[in-house]
């Protein structure tokens, strides 16, 4: 047990690597949920249909298969090449993608259409509308569920330790491949509860203040 | 449900664009390579493509830099060029996809020839036939090469390496497993999993150092292919440059004197084998039909 | 030298490809089940009156949920051998998957009985029903109803996390596409082939579970 005491630091540092990666793709994911989100609300069928589909990819397939699609599929399709890095962001960062488009769907039609009407009255266009009155209000849904996405991307980050990046659980295995007990896995497992653990009740924590009686 | 069948349609029609536009473009046989040899004596950089912790082929040395068998021949290679060698490190299974985008110039990892692989990227003439032993736990009642020929037992590998091409001719009863690192496949060896892996002299030795009486080797080699250095398709006259570099390697004693000095002893290139092995070789090295496994 | 995009690739590997998409089914079939198991144990523990098992049934679902699958398919697979067990990596990741799936489910159980209102237990009662057949005719379906559509995304999230079991060796689909795109370096069309294959499973799934729904619980919307 004690033999995993030299190697804590290590631990540690991998456990930045997975805060790293995860909010990386986190924010990358926020954009694609934004955009694909609006797009998705709009009026156009095709767009909606398209935005649909993108959700229902990312959640029909395993997460380890988009990576290693990732990795190893898209570099021969456009003739570039991915560090692991890259592609487990990039595949993080479309997965959360997914869910965020959810996420900013509902944040956006849970401001109430009249809310839409009084702004069209008032002569406010479209994207003014956006800016100003809905996504102030529609951040008091988003924002809870981004925690969550956040907590998956964490979760999710271990995954890419099959195609050889260096995160906490691949450190965690090296170290015990290295002095054969269990602690290592033992105290990655600690870090990663700590990580979402935490970020769990920053989301309740988030969510409750933004709770008030109701939506308008 | 006709709304969900016309938007799935829809992105079926892209994807399938995308895939026709990305097929459409020449295949990597054509013009578009033939710069290679030409880029490399015009900017006198030669990016050469390795793999990493693969003693005494190639190992990354405390300070970063690497060093062994295959990296010696690169620098060879780069100075007869008058380039600069610029390494890049990828995995085994990485080795062939870096040829196939052009990240690097040629490969020299000891990556050995197989039916399917030369469908993807051109081989120079070998320049070794490297040998391998199985390695099997201590406690276990296998001795000789044919005794593993059995449905008992499990063979353990790595992927992104041959044995997937030349164990199933060797040994067609013994069923494999693969893993994704060879740090995995040892493991499950340690951990009774699988019953043997199959790895270079050097490295099985260096793991029964670290497994005191756990491990035995069986003491029989079994020919583990030939490497080649792995090069595009499309430019011939780098192969053509490579190739008869590998042969004159090979005729001035250089390939030899490199070979032990890293391996510290054997021969690079098989000629006379002892004990029936060129008979073993034959039988073990796949040949006929390019059927998948 | 070669395309992009090969579709004879699948017609010579198809028993290969067929294997893998059978053995991700049967894991899966297990993986779901055993979640079901631990689940409801999970749940038993998490609503039990004594304070330890309370505590522990809440241990048990909050570790779960906040720690990544791998973690436990490594540890159940490569750890256990050091205190001399060993699981077959079938079973090590069913266990893994199970326990995983089980912290979900405890969770989606609990919140679906405290849907179901203390009237209807209190009625059950006065009815002169004992506690286990209120529990069984009148509390369970009424609690499935709120459940099922949760119940089905977390059997399709454990389904989809049987590809993870390829890391220890299990042949089922993604190992197999694995192998194949080891060997022919077809790297797209395999990987390609098996997100289609999945998203076949989970739409046929996701169907056949709204199919159930409709038809099993259709009649009881309106009540509770």
């Amino acid at each position: 047990m004690a033999g995993v005491v030299p190697y804590l630091g290590l631990l540690v540092k991998g456990a930045l690597i997975t805060l790293e990666v995860s909010a990386l793709a986190l924010v990358c994911a926020l954009v694609i949920g934004v955009v694909v989100g609006i797009v998705a609300t709009s009026r156009f069928r095709a767009a909606q249909a398209a935005a649909r589909v993108y959700v229902e990819l990312v959640r029909s397939i395993p997460l380890l298969v988009q990576l290693f699609f990732a990795y190893y599929g898209l570099p021969l399709m456009f003739k570039v090449n991915f560090t692991p890095y890259q592609a487990a962001t990039a595949a993080l960062a479309l997965y959360g993608g997914a869910y965020m488009v959810e996420a900013v769907r509902s944040g956006i039609q849970s401001v109430g259409r009249n809310q839409w009407e009084a702004a069209r009255a008032l002569g406010i266009g479209y994207w003014h509308t956006m800016t100003y009155v809905v996504a102030p209000q529609a951040i008091r849904v988003t924002l809870p569920a981004a925690a969550g996405i956040f907590i998956s991307l964490l979760k999710g980050s271990s995954v890419a330790s099959i195609i050889g990046f260096v995160e906490l659980l691949q450190t965690a295995v090296n170290i015990r491949n290295t002095i054969f007990s269990l602690s290592p896995l033992l105290v990655a497992g600690i870090l990663y509860f700590l990580m979402c653990y935490g970020l769990s009740r920053f989301g309740s924590r988030v969510e409750r203040r933004f709770r008030y009686g109701g939506a308008s | 449900m006709g709304r969900r069948l016309a938007s799935w349609l829809t992105v079926a029609a892209v994807v399938a664009a995308l895939l026709a536009a990305t097929n459409l473009g020449p295949g990597p046989v054509s013009g578009q390579n033939e710069e290679i040899f030409a880029k490399v004596l015009r900017t006198h950089v030669l990016t050469v493509g390795t793999i990493s912790g693969n003693p005494p082929w190639s190992i990354t040395k405390p300070n970063g830099e690497l060093d062994g068998y295959d990296i010696a021949i690169a620098k060879l290679i780069a100075a007869d060029l008058n380039a600069k060698v610029n390494f890049v490190v990828t995995s085994g299974a990485g080795r062939i996809p870096a040829l196939q985008t052009h990240k690097v110039d040629i490969v020299i990892a000891e990556l050995n020839y197989t039916g399917p692989r030369a469908l993807a990227v051109a081989y120079t003439r070998p320049y070794s036939n490297p040998v391998s032993y199985f390695l099997v736990r201590a406690s276990s009642p296998y001795r000789t090469i044919a005794s593993l020929n059995s449905a008992q037992v499990t063979l353990g590998y790595a992927l992104g390496g041959n044995e997937a091409q030349i164990w199933p001719p060797l040994l067609p009863n013994a069923k494999l497993q693969a893993f994704t690192t060879v740090a995995d496949a040892e493991q499950a060896l340690l951990s009774g999993r699988v019953t043997a892996t199959g790895e270079p002299d050097i490295l099985n030795r260096q793991l029964m150092a670290a497994h005191p009486g756990q491990l035995r080797q069986i003491e029989q080699p079994y020919v583990k292919g030939y490497v080649g250095i792995g090069l595009p398709y499309g430019d011939f006259d780098w192969w053509l440059w490579l190739d008869r570099w590998v042969a004159y390697f090979i005729y001035t004693g250089q390939n030899q004197k490199l070979w032990t000095q890293y391996m510290g002893g054997g021969s690079a290139l098989i000629s006379r084998e002892p004990d029936g092995l060129r008979e073993r070789a034959a039988a073990a090295l796949p040949w006929g039909p390019l059927s998948g496994r | 030298m070669v395309s992009l995009f090969d579709p004879a690739l699948f017609w010579r590997y198809r028993h290969a490809i067929a294997a893998g998409a059978a053995a991700t089914l049967a894991l899966g079939a297990c993986s779901v089940l055993a979640s079901f198991a631990f689940g409801l144990a999970g749940w038993r523990l998490k609503t039990s009156r004594h304070r330890p098992f309370a505590w522990f049934g809440n241990a048990y679902v909050e570790a779960l949920r906040n720690t990544p699958d791998l973690l436990y398919i490594y540890g159940l697979y490569f750890g256990l051998t050091g205190v001399g067990i060993r699981f077959s990596a079938f079973t090590c990741a069913v266990l893994a998957l199970g326990i995983q799936g089980g912290a979900y489910v405890a969770e989606i159980i609990r919140g679906a009985f405290t849907a179901v209102s203390n009237e209807q237990r209190a009625a059950a009662r006065a009815l002169s029903l004992r506690p286990w057949q209120s529990l069984v005719h009148v509390e369970l379906p009424q609690m499935l109803r709120v459940a099922f559509p949760a119940l089905g995304n977390q059997v399709i999230s454990t389904l989809l996390g049987t590809a993870l079991a390829s890391v220890i060796a299990v042949p089922e689909l993604t190992y197999q596409s694995q192998i194949i795109g080891d060997s022919t370096y077809q790297y797209f069309s395999v990987f390609a082939m098996d997100a289609v294959i999945y998203l076949l499973l989970v739409q046929i799934l996701t169907r056949v579970f709204h199919l159930i729904d409709h038809l099993w619980f259709g009649k009881w919307r309106g009540t509770v």
